[in-house]
């Protein structure tokens, strides 16, 4: 059941009724949907250290007697949800007041870490701690693609990238902990370096909610975040095990957490490791994955008003590339399309990693100060360093295999002054960026590097306002950011000689929303944006074969930035915690919108024919709706349905724009059965998911023609085990139940192999 | 003035007067793996002056076009013919043609005629005693003209079926040349 509540709580006040010595301390509770503001019946409260439970009543209230003073571990929970544990120093008779929060798209609040603060006339959808426990073992895109209106673009099954309504790459933002991942953003085949088992909360946001994130976010922009550490004097934590059999994947994860009477901390580990997946029919050869990662996060509380936070965080990968995939030219492409199992592919399954392969090391180190000077202002200074260091390794002649093909070292920066208040249901946000990427490619690869050496500096500010009236909602807001980008680069004729550009480009956001609540049934939002995007150094300066997709790719110095307007019109109507619905429907026009264009002529070199790709630009417009539903008929049985769909329109050409995800309709019912003996919260869910053939496309506008539609079918299970304070939480959970051979459009794989089948996975998670 | 463009103004302004450093130059790369020249000369068996179809695109992938030489050979001939693989970015200029030799196994060349009256036969093994092509016979046929695609694939399936005669369809692997020369038999 995805009506999971991510808990937000506030002691909203503890009354000392009586001084007592005995055991007759009362805890008294109300626990509210905080999207409707109505109580929430049938949430259970259990109290780990007397083994006692309670019931919520249909008023959303509950009381639990007897209990002495001491240290509680309260468990919160919901039908078929995720139980929330809020830890409680009882010394008196104490109320709570206790706000649970629906998943996905019905969301329009969320506060961040320790802003106490209600946002209106939000954009933002977002998954819960529930879905991202069991989600676990995936990677980002292929998480986040569970939001109506996100898909994802991939490269085979370890290299994936999320699409926010069609648009990707440059245009999105991703933030691993508030700070813009510094990677290598341009290539499809680079999925962003962010372990997800580090984030307690995944989200996507659009509109005035994107601005302090970034000036490029035409598309939106995905924020992973560790959340707060709960002030629990305790050492708690998780260890969670998922195998899978596709692929023979094992990830094993570790999360400890504690707030020493010094400062709070929360250290995270995972381990990945998987051999090459396959599909009905046979494996796909060198498709494993390497995965370590680990983060480090200290928070401390000075005094009332000060807080420090440190994180650290290391992603390491290593994962192959189907082995079929790698071609020599226009002649292998044309051969390998068609072929009933791909080139090169084995009778047995390996776990060895050959090449083609990747490996990439990410450190991230953020540093962040935020200071209450007055009860509702504060002022925030973050600082952020990365390192990326991205090495491909390809398949060489004369033992060159060893050495990477591409090997580039990006040194990113990143400060940031940021200025809040929230008053009279009011919420300004103003602040100041400095942004520094330095890329370096690393000498010996024997390659001229597609992607040169540059510097990036961008200065940026911005500042955004929300306003509650009533039954209105207004938001606001404005960046503009300062983009100079210095690049040195090689001749394309000999002899070699160093060529510079340099770049300087005004970038600016701006963005408008607007809420209304007539009733409690019905809230409309609307989001209007106007923004301008600096083309990237890949589409300036890219040059020479990118491996990936077997073309050749010339960028153009000379583009201009982009300029969008785009609008949202959200409609949600919910009814008495039954029946919810929501839809968006967006339509964007894009001036100069940068794309690759395949030329008609083939570039001859000695490898034969390549097809050539040039950055060109277009009037372009892309619209869509999503749609999502829940209905709850009986309090045991959930239905919940999404519907996506995007179009996208090339104005000047008279011709669809490509990459565009196909329709997608998914509809899940999950039925919760109660508890078996000792196994509590038992639940079943049934989901399937049918994908649209993308036919709106010209038959010249690629290799292949777009994949049939296909229809997937999965299954979960999930139940809980108590033992003393610990859960054990089980999942069971298959993908592809009917083992469907099929290929997916945002596949660049496609043309080579099949998508993956049937997949079992088993989920274990202890919580203690 | 606007107070938006004051403001952009005296970022873009500050910004360019603390950022003046620009990029170092970037190394120039070495592409030693780069192969550049193809000549297939082609000596009468019984004596006579070659004929050299040669392939040369010394830049690379991007810059200038190649320039390819095409041949005349004459009918009912057999020719010896020898291939040379060349970069000749380098300095001093890199043999191919010995990478190739040390990782025979891993190599072979196919030889597709269109329109042109020749057959291509293999004469050099590598060490499992599968045609490696760097040393092949030509025999020309009936005169005419047409084109003869000379094709190397890098990791082939030697053992697939047909590859050992020469055919490609099964070969597999990728493409390191493939390059087409004109030819007139007279």
């Amino acid at each position: 059941m995805r009506t999971y509540l991510i808990l937000f709580f506030g002691l909203i006040g503890s009354g000392l009724l009586l001084a007592q010595s005995d055991c007759k301390l009362s805890i008294r509770g109300h626990v509210l949907d905080r999207f409707t503001g109505a109580p929430l019946a049938y949430a259970s409260v259990f109290v780990e250290e007397t083994g006692r439970g309670e019931e919520v009543d249909t008023a959303g209230n509950f009381v639990l007697h007897q209990l002495c003073a001491g240290e509680y571990h309260l468990r919160i929970s919901h039908v078929g949800c995720h139980p929330q544990r809020v830890f409680l120093l009882l010394q008196a008779d104490t109320s709570l007041q206790l706000q649970l929060e629906h998943d996905e798209a019905f969301l329009e609040g969320v506060v961040v870490t320790d802003e106490r603060v209600r946002q209106p006339g939000q954009q933002e959808s977002s998954l819960s701690q529930q879905t991202l426990e069991r989600a676990a073992g995936e990677n980002l895109a292929q998480i986040t693609s569970r939001i109506a209106g996100v898909s994802m673009i991939r490269n085979g099954s370890g290299i994936a990238k999320p699409v926010i309504h069609g648009l990707s790459g440059n245009r999105i933002a991703v933030l691993n902990n508030g700070l813009v991942q510094a990677g290598q953003q341009w290539g499809n085949d680079h999925a962003p370096e962010i372990d997800p088992f580090t984030a307690t909360k995944i989200s996507v946001l659009k509109g005035v909610d994107a601005i302090p994130y970034g000036g490029n976010t035409l598309g939106g922009a995905v924020l992973v975040e560790p959340g707060a550490i709960p002030n629990d004097p305790h050492l708690h934590g998780a260890v969670q095990y998922v195998g899978q059999t596709n692929g023979r994947l094992h990830t094993l994860s570790a999360r400890l957490e504690k707030t020493s009477p010094w400062a709070s901390w929360r250290l995270t580990a995972t381990f990945k490791q998987g051999g090459d997946h396959h599909t009905p029919t046979y494996f796909l050869r060198n498709t494993g994955i390497r995965e370590r990662n680990v983060a480090l996060q200290i928070q401390k509380q000075v005094g009332q008003a000060w807080f420090h936070q440190l994180y650290y965080s290391f992603f390491y990968t290593e994962l192959g590339i189907l082995r079929g995939s790698h071609i020599g030219n226009l002649t292998d492409l044309q051969g390998a399309i068609g072929r009933p199992t791909p080139f090169f592919t084995e009778p047995n399954f390996s776990y060895s990693l050959s090449e083609p392969r990747q490996r990439v090391a990410h450190h991230l180190l953020k540093y962040n100060v935020k200071y209450y000077f007055a009860p509702q202002q504060s002022v925030q200074f973050t600082y952020g360093a990365q390192l990326n260091h991205r090495q491909e390794y390809d398949v060489r002649r004369a033992d060159r295999s060893s050495r990477p093909a591409l090997d580039l070292l990006l040194q990113s920066h990143f400060v940031d002054a940021h200025w809040a208040m929230d008053r009279d249901r009011k919420v300004y946000k103003a602040g100041i960026q400095l942004r520094i990427n330095d890329n370096n490619n690393q000498p010996g690869t024997g390659i001229l590097p597609l992607i040169p050496n540059y510097e990036q500096y961008q200065t940026s500010a911005y500042a955004t306002q929300q306003t509650e009236r009533g039954r209105w909602a207004y938001q606001l807001g404005a960046r503009y950011d300062f983009n100079a980008t210095d690049v040195a680069t090689l001749s394309t004729t000999l002899p070699r000689t160093p060529v510079s550009y340099f770049h300087r480009f005004h970038q600016y956001t701006m963005a408008t929303g607007i809420q209304y609540r007539p009733g409690k049934q019905w809230l409309s939002k609307f989001n209007l944006g106007l923004a301008r995007r600096s083309p990237e150094v890949n589409e300036l300066h890219s040059l020479g074969l990118h491996q990936g997709v077997s073309g050749i790719e010339e960028g153009d110095p000379s583009l201009r930035p982009e300029q969008s307007l785009k609008g949202i019109l959200t409609q949600t109507f919910s009814r008495s915690e039954r029946l919810m619905v929501e839809a968006s429907v967006y339509y964007q026009w894009i001036n100069d919108y940068i794309y690759l264009e395949p030329q008609a002529e083939y570039r001859l070199t000695i490898r034969g024919a390549f097809p050539l790709f040039l950055y060109k630009q277009t009037q372009a417009t892309i619209g869509g709706i999503d749609l999502t539903a829940r209905y709850t008929p009986t309090k045991r049985l959930e239905w919940l349905g999404t519907y996506a769909m995007v179009r996208g329109r090339d104005r000047t050409q008279q011709q669809p724009l490509v990459y565009m995800p196909a329709d997608r309709l998914y509809s899940a019912l999950t039925y919760d059965l109660g508890d078996w003996g000792k196994l509590r919260a038992n639940e079943l869910a049934l989901s399937g998911s049918y994908t649209f053939e993308q036919s709106r496309l010209l038959p010249q506008q690629d290799f292949l023609a777009p994949p049939p539609a296909y229809f997937l079918l999965g299954f979960q299970w999930s139940a809980e085990l108590y033992r003393a304070e610990n859960v054990l939480h089980l999942h069971l959970q298959l993908d592809n139940i009917l083992n469907t051979s099929y290929r997916d459009y945002l596949n660049r794989l496609r043309y080579y192999a099949d998508e993956e089948g049937r997949n079992i996975k088993i989920n274990l998670r202890w919580e203690f | 003035m606007s107070l938006f463009q004051k403001i952009s103004f005296l970022l873009a302004l500050g910004s360019t007067l603390v950022f003046t450093a620009c990029k170092d130059d970037p190394i120039v790369v070495n592409e030693e793996e780069l192969i550049t020249t193809l000549t297939y000369t082609l000596t009468p068996s019984g004596g006579g002056s070659p004929v050299v179809l040669s392939f040369k695109d010394l830049d690379g992938d991007g810059g200038n076009a190649p320039v390819i030489t095409g041949g005349t050979l004459v009918t009912g001939l057999t020719y010896i013919g020898v291939l040379n693989l060349l970069n000749e970015s380098e300095s001093p200029v890199g043999s191919i043609t010995e990478e190739i030799e040390a990782e025979d196994e891993d190599h072979q060349f196919f030889f597709e005629a269109v329109g042109a009256n020749l057959v291509v036969a293999y004469a050099d093994q590598d060490a499992d005693g599968n045609p490696v092509g760097l040393l092949t016979s030509l025999t020309t046929g009936a005169a005419g003209s047409g084109t003869l695609k000379v094709t190397l694939r890098h990791e082939p399936s030697k053992g697939a079926s047909g590859v050992k005669e020469g055919q490609i369809t099964n070969a597999g692997g990728e493409t390191d040349i493939e390059v087409s020369f004109p030819i007139t038999i007279q």
